[in-house]
């Protein structure tokens, strides 16, 4: 009769486990776990090969662009295409933000040139790599299937493509974000000095990437805290995951020490200049939180559109009855719990600058969402059929967020500055001049029409320009300021000039003047 | 190896009635002291006239609301003063009658009642089948087990007047009382009768726990409504001195029995009235917070509302008592917090009526404001509320036993309707076996609300598909998941009933 000899326990490993302080079953729970119905999990090969389909589905939205430049971009291809010298000054004298994005943009453009592809390249590298560290990191707390339905959602999801294609920080936030989560969920697990590496790599990025980082971080470091408390009630050896934590925390201290001075010369420098004039919100209310929710999962939908959604909260009041007696892992638990707090950190940072809570700038709370939302699908619902129907209808709705927000010139962030130039391009002489406002579109004005000549409206207009078209180019009209200068201007060439002709773009005006 | 179907009633107890690593009473202090000012903001801003929409759907909304929060306030009240008992043995052997109540339920659910009973430990045991069904089967039952048999002439006061009868013709000092389903633990005496050392007290009740939770969603929702009231709300009447008799699974001095005349006859929930008369008689009560008894839920839901319809009339109609009894305000107040609760469908059909007005073109209560405001006022207040039902009960209490007491809001409706009327109910029998096929019958009033829901949701959507018709769309969605997530049992076929024949004895976990 065939028998089954019992493993050999390799005594050196499970040496070097107890010295580590590694315990399968512990704060988080055992990977690969489904304590709910033991099912087995998606096989390894076929969720390589979905995980594959997925990262090409995602990597192809995020090419498919439906818009250009607009004003941050251009600020930041402006800074990226000056020497490194003056990229370094220009942000620490005029800027709110670390440099980590736009050294990398410095390095694309000098690799790839500054076409719109090249300078979107990082963006769109980082954010189709969201797509596969989301799901590790849904693997690592739960399982493959959760992470292949949470990979899935990030494929399609519509504010994340939408910052894949924008020369911004935001998707490196959330990529560098997610890092951050999953490596410090191994070194809490594993605790080699890869994972110790790995975290403190990816939080230094995450850090040096948008002052916002600094708030998953802190949540991060409470996590340490109930790790270590957690082993300590638990008897659990809590030696080397201290010292992982003490010396991980140094290394931030280490690193804020330069961040907060940059950081703090910024914020005096600037902060006697106008407001950026691209917030969406200038109050921090009830509405602009639920908004943000509704764009945060089904991306930037016209105002109307965002109304009907907001007007749907009552929603919410079933989703907290239907968690009634629900418990969920520790894991679920513990990942809401740091969504949480992040919210509720962001709306404390927020309420000093109610301009500050916009999705983007807790673009990294998308993934994490996704991955509680792809849960409640993989651990509440039994039958697969079922699970697939509902998982294929949340993608769905991602997808039809997606269209409406790629195509519907409703969009309240789809400024088409290229559309306006292209237009005046089209028109324009050589002594043709346009005026701007507000004066960053002379940013965006450089990327596009850089032979145009260019003034904001705020200067006067020369008497030699007389007889040559004037185009004014107007944007954010929403803003009483940038309106009042737009009307005053318009008005008075009115009076001196004759009016050509009237365009408007989706958030952008040109008037024509002979 | 035998294909015989353990009987549910013997295995082990999935509910802890105690949380074993962290204390409610603190967690639910806590809570307190962030619901309170949360309750003031919240009714502070809606009390304000400036709120008033359509006035008499505001007086309606206020009346609603003011409602749930002397509900939530006597709730936190309650579970804030929790004692939690220890089992204690007794210091003298003593004579205990084991009375066992039963009306023409089927045999092999009583036989294993019975084989429990006998094997009560801790104490001189007489065991009894109080037949009110003049059922043959049961006194040959009775025989095989050697325990005696109670037959009466008359079969008048249901229950009541059958343990009532019961007490003449028996003389143990002490009457443990299980329901025919209830199958009690060896130990149930020696948990239990250390208590009736203190001579001031009347009874000792235990958990009326349910068995057959794992494949019944009737079943599990209902124990899902029981573990809150046999958790922290139990814990929290003895704590207060409130604890009233639940009629099975418990302990009585026979002397605290007498003293009042037995068990009231003339009310559908004999067991809270003889609580009032004891208490107004100076006797106190307690509660262990112990499973020494597993029974059986009500597996259909033509059960359920059988036994909701009896207790809500029995409570209801108790209030009147509850309001001329002598008792200190504390005990008074449980009294009516426990009796008004059977109030609660009057709210539910009162938010259900909201949207459907609002959205027939009709007014809304409150007028004036944009939701962000409420919002703003109401989150607080209902998530603290919430959290507070979710800590009390220690996870126990579900979303699917939110939804059936809310599917059977016309229970509480028409309860109330028959008791303002004065019309009397007859004392009916919880089923404990499943009828086994679908019952849209039980739901009908449910499905109705759910049909006119839907209906005006369509109309409204016709109409004008504004953010104001959304929202009101939305909370008529939030009512329809609700009701049809307490209907949907009705509407399947129900799997078999869970209890089955004897195992062996051994098997008792």
């Amino acid at each position: 009769m065939q028998t089954l000899k019992p493993p050999k326990a390799n005594s050196m490993r499970t040496a070097f486990r107890r010295l580590r302080g590694a315990h399968e079953a512990e704060l988080f729970g055992a990977r690969g776990r489904l304590p709910r119905r033991g099912e087995p999990d998606t096989n390894r090969r076929t969720a390589a090969l979905v995980l594959a389909a997925l990262v090409l589905a995602g990597l192809g939205l995020r090419l498919a662009v439906t818009r250009g430049i607009w004003l941050d971009e251009a600020i930041s291809i402006h800074q990226a295409r000056l020497p490194l010298n003056d990229l370094f000054r220009t942000l620490y004298n005029g800027d709110r933000q670390p440099p980590l994005h736009d050294l990398v943009l410095w390095l694309t453009i000098r690799a790839f040139g500054h076409g719109e592809f090249a300078v979107r390249l990082p963006s769109l590298i980082a954010g189709t790599l969201v797509i596969p560290v989301l799901y590790e990191l849904g693997r690592e707390l739960y399982d493959r299937r959760t992470g292949l339905v949470a990979a899935a959602f990030a494929a399609v999801s519509p504010v994340l493509i939408w910052y894949s294609q924008e020369v911004r920080m935001y998707e490196f936030v959330a990529l560098f974000g997610l890092l951050a989560l999953l490596m410090q969920l191994r070194a809490i697990r594993n605790g080699t000095m890869l994972n110790w590496a790995g975290y403190m790599l990816a939080t230094a990025a995450l850090l040096w990437s948008h002052y916002f980082g600094l708030i998953l971080i802190a949540v991060q470091q409470l996590i340490f805290v109930a790790a270590l408390v957690h082993r300590k009630r638990n008897r659990q050896p809590v030696k080397a995951l201290a010292l992982g934590f003490a010396y991980s925390a140094a290394v931030l201290v280490m690193q804020l020490v330069p961040l907060l001075v940059f950081a703090h010369h910024q914020y005096q420098v600037t902060s006697g200049a106008a407001g950026s004039p691209s917030g969406t919100y200038d109050l921090l209310s009830f509405y602009s939180v639920l908004a943000n929710m509704a764009w945060a999962l089904w991306g930037y939908q016209p105002n109307a559109t965002t109304v009907l959604l907001a007007a749907m909260w009552p929603l919410f009041l079933l989703g907290s009855l239907v968690l009634l007696g629900r418990g969920g892992s520790r894991q679920t638990m513990g990942l809401a719990a740091a969504a949480l707090t992040l919210v509720v950190l962001l709306i404390v940072v927020s309420a000093f600058d109610r301009s500050l809570f916009e999705v983007r700038n807790f673009l990294i709370l998308v993934p994490l969402v996704l991955l509680l939302i792809a849960r409640l699908i993989t651990g509440w619902i039994r039958k697969p059929s079922a699970r697939l129907l509902v998982a294929g209808g949340v993608a769905l709705t991602l997808l039809v967020g997606l269209a409406d927000q790629q195509l519907n010139k409703g969009n309240p962030r789809l400024f088409d500055f290229r559309g306006a130039i292209a237009d005046i391009k089209a028109d324009a002489g050589p002594n043709s001049l346009v005026l701007y406002e507000p004066s960053d579109m002379r940013y965006v004005l450089e990327y596009y029409a850089p032979e145009l000549r260019s003034q904001p409206l705020s200067q006067a207009v020369s008497a030699g320009r007389e007889g040559s078209p004037v185009f004014v180019l107007a944007s954010f009209q929403s803003n009483r300021d940038f309106f009042n200068k737009t009307n005053k201007v318009v008005g008075q060439l009115t009076f001196f000039r004759t009016l050509v002709r009237r365009v408007k773009t989706p958030q952008t005006l040109v008037w024509e003047f002979r | 190896m035998s294909t015989t179907p353990w009987d549910v009633r013997l295995r082990r107890v999935t509910w802890q009635p105690v949380p074993s690593n962290w204390s409610v009473r603190r967690r639910v202090r806590v809570l307190i002291v962030l619901g309170v000012p949360c309750a003031v903001w919240y009714f502070g801003w809606l009390l304000n006239p400036d709120r008033v929409g359509t006035p008499y759907l505001y007086g309606i909304l206020i009346a609603a609301e003011l409602f749930n929060l002397m509900q939530a306030l006597g709730f936190w009240w309650t579970v804030a003063n929790e004692r939690v008992r220890e089992r204690r043995a007794p210091s003298r052997r003593l004579a205990v009658d084991i009375f066992i109540p039963v009306y023409k339920e089927p045999p092999d659910i009583v036989d294993l009642t019975v084989a429990a009973a006998v094997g009560l430990r801790g104490a001189e045991v007489r065991v009894h089948v109080l037949d009110d069904g003049n059922d043959d089967a049961m006194r040959d039952l009775a025989a095989r087990y050697g325990v005696g048999y109670i037959r009466r002439p008359e079969h008048t006061g249901a229950k009541a007047g059958n343990i009532n009868h019961a007490l003449t013709r028996t003389d143990a000092p002490f009457i443990a009382v299980f329901d025919s389903d209830h199958v009690a633990d060896p130990d149930f005496l020696e948990a239990t009768l250390g208590w009736m050392d203190d001579p001031k007290i009347a009874f000792v009740q235990t958990p009326q726990y349910y068995a057959n939770t794992e494949h019944n969603r009737i079943a599990a929702a209902s124990w899902a409504q029981q573990a809150l009231f046999f958790g922290a709300i139990c814990r929290g009447k003895d704590g207060l001195n409130a604890v009233f008799c639940c009629g099975t699974n418990v302990l009585f001095r026979r002397e605290a029995f007498e003293s009042v005349g037995g068990f009231p006859t003339n009310s559908l929930t004999e067991d809270f009235e003889l609580s009032i008369h004891l208490h107004e008689r100076g006797w106190s009560s307690a509660y262990l917070p112990d499973v020494l008894a597993r029974g059986l839920g009500p597996e259909d839901t033509a059960a359920y509302v059988s036994q909701q319809q009896r207790w809500a009339r029995g409570c209801l109609s108790g209030l009147p008592r509850a309001l001329r009894a002598r008792l200190p305000l504390r005990l008074k107040a449980q009294y009516l917090l426990s009796g008004l609760y059977f109030l609660s469908g009057w709210t539910v059909l009162i938010y259900m009526c909201f949207p459907v007005v609002r959205l027939l073109g009709g007014g809304q209560p409150i007028g004036g404001i944009d939701a962000p405001v409420f919002l703003l006022h109401f989150v607080p207040y209902y998530a603290v509320a919430l959290t507070m039902a979710a800590i009390a009960g220690a996870g126990t209490y579900t979303f699917a036993a939110f939804a059936l007491s809310a599917a059977n809001f016309w229970i509480h409706v028409l309860s109330t309707i028959y008791t303002v009327l004065g019309k009397k109910g007859s004392f009916v029998v919880t089923p404990k076996k499943g009828a086994g096929a679908r019952q849209p019958a039980a739901v009908m009033p449910a499905l109705v609300a759910v049909g006119i829901l839907v209906a005006a949701s369509i109309y409204g959507l016709a109409r004008n598909p504004d953010a104001a018709t959304i929202n009101n769309v939305s909370f008529a969605l939030v009512h329809v998941s609700i009701l049809m997530t307490g209907c949907w049992a009705a509407l399947q076929k129900p799997p078999a009933p869970a209890s089955g024949a004897l195992v062996p004895a051994e098997a008792v976990a």
